[in-house]
């Protein structure tokens, strides 16, 4: 049966036509977009290329509403698009204009770890059993002590062979950093909640694997103390909960020592750099 | 409220300046763009120790962001410091960073 197009089918006809594609009418250019008028009118007080920045943006993940939001409130719209495009991630930029909608957040409020404020950098040392152990293996870094929950962990020896892995930004400094773990993440979420990586300093753009040399290492072991989600915007409601194991390789391995015997965080021992594989991109999950 | 906390607190943002500067310096020499550790120093500055210099007395809600961001900020140093391939200002950063780690043992 032959059926006579219908107001409703003409209606339902513009409407498609308007959601896939911009087009011009008699000199009228009508866009799909309907974000193109607020970022149009923003763009012409932010640096050239916010035009194009701003939507690709959204379409990665960003809340439109909360970003347009944010940019109506602040009182420096070129330090907010600044920031933003600074961002080492869509999780990054979603953390500064509180999108909270990402894998590995925790619902309420961030506690601090153990030490009362104050007495935190003076009384660590007590904490860890690295007393009589080679004074290169100690952890004497408060910063690094405070990133296990109760300040605590154990000095065990990996055998040749293990395997472990590492989310991180680019470069070899970043690939022979601190902080590992024994299993490969599977997603994202395993990263930013259970080992408790703050966005602000990680770009979750590479996978590195370490196989552990003939001889064994020794490493310390523990688990992840929650993090607030981010300390410099201070963020502690969602947080990180952590709780993940996390591995600290320490310096010895990983840089080699000044002339006074002092570690210089700029030479990166060389035995563990050929140890490393950065792995393919299909190895993040995230990123498939 | 320790009566020396808002000196150590400007003796921290004047620190974190000097540090500052002296990424901008190693940017120009490196051609290096963009330097975490730079960003997340101007992050400070501009977030918990201006918050905490705002008032003429520091709240104890204030001095923990400071810590906090301080002590997050010297975790992640070591694995984000390059050379500037200029072994002076490479000793001036690390000399910073020494001074900043003392006058953080101090906030209390």
């Amino acid at each position: 049966m032959k059926t006579q197009p219908t107001l409703k089918h003409l209606m339902l006809c513009t409407l498609l036509l308007l959601s896939f594609s911009s087009f011009s009418f008699s000199g009228i250019t009508i866009s799909k977009d309907s974000t193109r008028a607020w970022i149009v009118q923003l763009s012409s007080s932010l640096p050239a290329g916010s035009d194009t920045t701003l939507p690709k943006w959204i379409r990665d993940g960003l809340s439109e509403s909360i970003l347009k939001g944010t940019f109506d409130t602040t009182s420096n719209k070129q330090k907010l698009y600044s920031d933003l495009n600074n961002a080492l991630s869509i999780y990054h930029r979603k953390v500064i204009i509180r999108n909270f909608d990402f894998p590995g957040l925790a619902n309420g409020s961030y506690q601090p770890n153990g030490f009362s404020q104050g007495t935190q950098f003076a009384n660590f040392k007590v904490k860890l059993p690295s007393g009589s152990f080679d004074p290169d293996f100690a952890v004497s870094y408060a910063p690094d002590v405070m990133s296990f929950v109760n300040n605590t962990a154990s000095l065990e020896q990996l055998p040749e062979g293990t395997k472990l892995y590492r989310v991180c930004n680019d470069g070899w400094d970043q690939f022979t950093g601190g902080y590992w773990t024994r299993t490969k993440p599977t997603s994202i979420s395993e990263v930013i909640g259970g080992t408790a990586v703050q966005p602000e300093w990680n770009s979750f753009k590479n996978i590195v694997e370490y196989t552990v040399p003939a001889g064994g290492i020794w490493v310390w072991r523990g688990l992840a103390a929650a993090q607030k989600l981010s300390n410099n915007l201070n963020i502690g409601q969602p947080y990180l909960a952590g709780g993940g194991e996390q591995i600290l390789i320490p310096l010895v391995y990983r840089r080699l020592k000044k002339a006074d015997g002092s570690f210089d965080f700029r030479a990166i021992n060389p035995a563990m750099q050929n140890r490393i594989v950065v792995l393919p991109a299909n190895e993040l999950p995230w990123k498939r | 409220m320790e009566t020396l906390t808002p000196v150590y607190l400007r003796l921290l943002k004047a620190n974190f300046e000097h540090l500052v500067q002296c990424f901008t310096e190693q940017e120009s020499l490196t051609g290096q763009t963009g330097l975490l550790l730079r960003l997340r120093a101007e992050d400070i500055l501009s977030n918990s120790l201006s918050q905490a210099l705002s008032t003429p007395e520091v709240t104890n809600e204030n001095l923990q962001w400071v810590q906090e961001a301080v002590t997050t900020y010297l975790r992640f140093y070591p694995e984000n410091i390059t050379s500037s391939n200029l072994a002076t200002l490479d000793d001036e950063i690390d000399m910073i960073l020494h001074r900043i780690m003392e006058i953080a043992e101090h906030l209390e």
